[in-house]
């Protein structure tokens, strides 16, 4: 038997073309004639579809090929799953499609009714991993085009399913507010979201309908049509046969719509009647299409390890082409020759667009890789301000800038949040308890009351259905400010930060269309994502609520983070994040300490130090600037800090006053991107740096990493350098929580250690 | 052996100069083409109007006769249908594609219509668009090297957006994309307002901005009558199935297997008519899809081979980025 089965396949279907007893007079007909009694696919349209199919197939074959030579990077391949062609002919064009990896001939159909697309050649060039790939750039082979609405996706875990659900449903609240999807698309439009079996099992996938079935539930409008191709394995894992359809069949909210792409005509008027479903009724409906996968899940795995020839062979005979193509035969579609034409047409075509491709730029610097991660410099970015009337009616008549009194965090961000709401009419806030509640620490307090339920709302209580939802609006034209209730939660639904939200720029920043300028995103999902986190909550104990790592947050590329201590420089830092948002797109995490929500005191009960005005509504703070603390001349020590540290360095700073020891205080702010120099100017300037980490030791927070760059900085080679973090393990109980976390004492004890030490 | 292949580019107005004088005279044999060109001559007489053969074969070039609309789309199309069954001889045509007037060649060309209906409707569509008050004027956005000016591009959208501003009077749209040259079409006082205030450039010997002589507004909704008429006079306009791939002026491929004559057809007297002509997509198209050997610019005249090289270096096809490389690869077949 051979063991690769390009060959087979192939030859199946040639055969079938070159012996094909031709037309059969119970199925022929005019060509605008339909195909089948069961369809309304005319001979015509069924032409065209194959085209697509064909394509697709033939680019498969093409891509292991060039990948055996050397020239393609990419084998992951839709043979079997040609059928989905029929989706891409019957959507419009600004039918949002977030596409499974196996998609194919819906790129091809889709293609076909764009204006001006080169389909082949794009193609081609994904394959050979060029820079000039219009996509991706080159970083990645995925499925894509911002002309064709289709967002790049590599959608290997169905991580794709919660935001395009988000993206479904933006589109009722921008119709609502008058504002046109900035995607270009009209609020009319559907989703469109095709996966395979294997990802139904993803917790993405069930976060995803769950989010689509609570939607219908709740009487909002959620207009996406979910695609699932069961091919029946997933890699070489089967599916059960009846698993998908026992799953999804009877899903509340969900409309089910069974087909089979051995018969595409018949596939054709389901894709229809389900596409017709959620345009008018507004709600999800669910496309189970049986079909195969052929040729491995990839050119690298051979499923004869796995699979009994016999299975491998039925598989084959199941190819949907040889069933399509013996049908357009059987009914004069078209004719034996002309069909062989097509096909070697097709595979000539591609071929010489691959030789093409080939031969164009890669990519070839770091800095042209990373060119869509860079974040943007201190002041690149834009804040808009609401005008002043504007501001009196959402503040009540009076500006917060002009109340004497300093305030404490919890109460400014709602402040802040309020002047960006007015300032951004597609700003939303969502997340769990943040309307009439207004958040459990009320830091989203009287939003709802001010801008109503269209645009501060609660959500289903799960991070990945919110992440997604933020993803999705921001597609979409919103700015999204998701809240997470707690940091812990936000490692439930990680990869909608890491994988997701974070790598769209990346996979979507192409060269750029002739005369166009190069290297800008075509997608971007800008959003402030707020988040209550870290530790020393008093009386409110536990890991879940005091939990202390953002090891998970630090290593994503791209992505902002930062975290305020001081209520003023919360309202600055929310107004940096949102202006990189706006004007850059850029996914901003704003880490708020719960702990320090509630705090007025810094030295003495009731002395009110730990309260701020509000600053004037155009100062913004510069990304990535930290923040220095009673800087001197005979300085002898740098504590870096951040978050509850710098509250515990700030009073720490006083005691060693009192003992003769002057040390500045430098809040790092931004965790992402690092202040790094600052640090090291004031390290070099004192000659000692105690790093002060409220995460946990080894990998918890910024301290390793900001402990190897002033070791490896020649600048600073005899200074001393120390940390303090806190213990390895989750935030116990109670009192025994201040055994693990890093104490004033502990900070107290290292700066005079430290400084008994001489720097040389 | 085997021939090259090409992707024919069929020509638009504007290609019928002094230097194709003849042209029909030399290049139409006999077949269809003559068939067709014996009937136009006859219908012409019979109107009391000059043959088309008169008119190739007179002894000086007269840009009153031939520059005239309808002498000119019709001279044109009889010489590049009698041109490229010279060219089928040479050349294995992978696609046909035409500029503006071209798409109407680029029908028969294709086998999506026959010579003489490709004749009625080039002379109907002549005759239409004849009537229509505005015209075309001809800028450029390259240099002497044929690299883009950015300067010029946006002093060239500036220009049109500013006149759109002003209202219907000055209505005036991006006509043909015509390589690293502009085709703008407009109302009367557009053009002259064009004329004024585009940046004025020398690229060779020629100075732009200028008007296209006898051309009208085309491919602007000013032609939105024309467009109406021709789809009530060309209901009945037997358009079959091409029988090679056929490029829009989208830059959309037809193909020889599912191309709609219908869809085909309504395009033709419709989106054609109405909207802007993207001759450089159908280039990007030919080159990106296709990738034949040569870019086949069919005659009569050569004036494709500039815009068509353009589109060339945009792409940098073959890694071709610079004009003396362009010549050197021989991309680029004017015959």
């Amino acid at each position: 038997m051979s063991i690769r089965r390009e060959g087979p396949v192939t030859e199946r279907l040639l055969r079938l073309l070159r012996d094909h007893h031709g037309p059969d007079p119970a199925h022929t007909g005019p060509l605008d004639g339909p195909i089948a009694p069961h369809s309304t696919l005319t001979r015509r349209q069924a032409v065209g579809l194959f085209e697509s199919a064909i394509q697709s197939r033939l680019q498969d074959l093409l891509s292991r090929e060039l990948k055996d030579k050397g020239i393609s990077y990419y084998t992951i391949g839709s043979s079997g799953h040609e059928a989905n062609a029929i989706f891409g002919e019957l959507l419009e064009t600004t039918d949002t499609a977030f596409l499974h990896y196996r998609s194919g001939a819906f790129m091809a159909a889709r293609a076909r009714k764009g204006r001006g697309e080169t389909p082949f050649f794009d193609a081609m060039l994904s394959f050979c991993a060029s820079a000039e790939d219009p996509v991706s750039g080159g970083r990645h082979k995925v499925l894509g085009s911002p002309r064709l609405h289709v967002p790049p996706q590599t959608s290997t875990i169905a991580s794709h399913l919660p935001k395009a659900v988000g993206f479904a449903m933006a589109m009722r609240r921008l119709k609502r507010l008058g504002i046109e999807p900035s995607s270009g698309v009209p609020v009319d439009s559907i989703v469109y979201c095709s996966f395979g079996d294997a990802s139904v099992s993803h917790a993405t996938a069930q976060a995803g309908f769950h989010a689509a079935t609570a939607a219908v539930l709740h009487s909002q409008p959620c207009p996406i049509l979910f695609a699932c191709e069961d091919n029946g394995i997933g890699i070489s894992v089967h599916t059960p046969s009846d698993f998908v359809a026992r799953v999804l069949q009877n899903r509340p909210g969900i409309r089910y719509f069974p087909c089979d792409s051995q018969d595409f005509p018949g596939v054709w008027v389901t894709a229809q009647a389900a596409i017709d479903y959620v345009r008018t009724h507004r709600r999800p409906a669910f496309v189970h299409t049986k079909t195969v996968r052929l040729m491995g899940h990839a050119g690298s795995d051979l499923e004869a390890n796995y699979m009994p020839l016999e299975q491998i062979e039925q598989n084959e005979r199941l190819d949907p082409l040889l069933a399509f193509a013996d049908l357009l035969l059987k009914s004069a579609a078209i004719g034996k020759q002309d069909l062989l034409a097509l096909y070697r047409d097709t595979d000539e075509r591609l071929r010489r667009a691959a030789a093409e491709a080939a031969t164009r730029r890669k990519l070839t610097t770091v800095a042209e890789i990373v060119e869509p991660l860079v974040r943007p410099g201190p002041f690149a970015s834009e804040l808009k301000v609401a005008d002043e009337a504007t501001r009196l009616k959402v503040f009540g008549g009076k500006l917060p800038e002009h109340d004497p009194r300093p305030r404490h965090l919890a109460f400014r961000i709602p402040q802040a949040l309020t002047d960006l709401l007015a300032a951004y009419p597609n700003a939303f806030v969502f997340g769990e308890d943040v309307a009439r509640k207004g958040g459990v620490y009320h830091a989203t307090a009287g939003l709802f009351d001010t801008f109503g339920a269209g645009r501060v709302f609660n959500t289903i209580l799960d991070e990945t259905a919110i992440l997604g939802l933020a993803q999705g609006m921001a597609q979409a034209g919103c700015l999204s400010f998701p809240e997470i209730q707690y940091l812990a939660y936000i490692h439930n639904a990680i990869d909608q930060i890491r994988g997701e939200a974070a790598s769209l720029q990346y996979f979507s920043t192409g060269p750029g269309e002739p005369g166009q300028p190069a290297h800008v995103p075509s997608y971007s999902n800008p959003m402030v994502v707020r988040i209550a986190g870290l530790a020393y909550q008093k009386g409110f104990g536990g890991h879940f609520h005091n939990d202390n790592s953002v090891g998970a947050l630090l290593d994503i590329p791209g992505i902002v983070l930062g975290v305020p201590t001081r209520a003023d420089e919360a309202v600055l830092m929310l107004r940096a994040m949102t202006a990189a948002a706006a004007t850059h797109g850029k996914v901003c995490l704003c880490l708020e300490p719960i702990a320090l929500y509630m705090q007025k005191d810094l030295h003495q009960p009731n002395d009110g130090l730990w309260q701020f005005p509000y600053p004037p509504p155009h100062e913004v703070m510069g990304l990535g600037e930290g923040r220095i603390y009673e800087p001197g001349d005979d300085d002898q020590l740098t504590i870096v800090t951040f978050g509850n540290g710098l509250w515990m360095s700030l009073r720490v700073q006083r005691r060693l006053r009192e003992r003769g020891i002057h040390a500045r205080v430098f809040d790092l702010r931004w965790l992402l991107p690092m202040p790094i120099d600052e640090i090291k100017q004031h390290v070099q300037a004192t000659g000692r740096c105690l790093v002060v980490d409220e995460c946990r030791y080894t990998h918890g927070g910024p301290s390793p990493m900001i402990l190897t760059e002033l070791c490896q900085d020649p600048e600073l080679a005899g200074c001393v350098l120390r940390r303090v973090a806190s213990v390895d393990t989750y935030v116990p109980l109670a009192a025994a929580a201040n055994l693990v976390l890093v104490q004033e004492h502990d900070i107290e004890q290292a700066a005079l250690s430290i400084c008994e030490e001489r720097v040389r | 052996m085997t021939k090259p292949t090409a992707v024919l580019l069929c020509p638009g107005r504007g290609s019928y100069g002094r230097d194709e004088l003849g042209f029909l005279a030399r290049t139409v044999r006999p077949g269809p083409v003559a068939e067709a060109l014996r009937a136009c001559d006859a219908a012409r007489r019979s109107s009391s109007r000059p043959a088309l053969s008169e008119i190739d074969g007179a002894p000086t070039f007269r840009p009153g006769l031939h520059l005239d609309g309808e002498n000119a789309a019709e001279l044109i199309y009889f010489g590049t249908m009698a041109h490229v069954e010279h060219l089928r001889e040479r050349y294995e045509i992978l696609a046909v594609a035409g500029n503006s007037l071209g798409w109407y060649t680029a029908l028969p060309a294709s086998g999506a219509l026959d010579a003489t209906n490709g004749w009625r409707l080039v002379a109907t569509m002549a005759a239409l668009q004849k009537q229509v008050a505005g015209g075309q004027v001809l800028t450029t956005t390259v240099g002497d090297d044929w690299q883009p000016n950015a300067a010029l591009q946006v002093a060239v959208q500036a220009t049109v957006h500013a006149l759109q501003e002003r209202g219907s009077e000055y209505y005036c749209n991006p006509s043909i994309r015509l390589g690293g040259h502009e085709v703008l079409a407009g109302t009367e006082r557009a053009v002259a307002e064009l004329l004024t205030r585009l940046p004025k450039v020398k690229v060779g010997e020629r100075d732009f901005p200028f008007r296209l002589a006898g051309h009208g507004p085309f491919h602007t909704r000013l032609c939105a009558g024309t467009a109406a008429q021709a789809t009530a006079m060309f209901a009945d306009l037997p358009v079959a199935m091409p029988s090679c791939h056929l490029i829009d002026g989208f830059g959309n491929v037809h193909s020889p297997w599912s191309a709609d004559p219908r869809e085909l057809l309504h395009y033709t007297t419709h989106a054609q008519v109405l909207e802007t002509f993207d001759f450089s997509a159908c280039v990007r198209t030919a080159m990106r899809e296709f990738q034949p050997d040569v870019l086949l610019c069919a005659g009569p005249g050569t004036s494709l081979r500039a815009p068509v090289g353009h589109c060339v270096l945009r792409e940098g096809w073959r890694g071709v980025h610079d004009k003396q490389r362009l010549f050197d690869a021989r991309l680029i077949a004017t015959e």
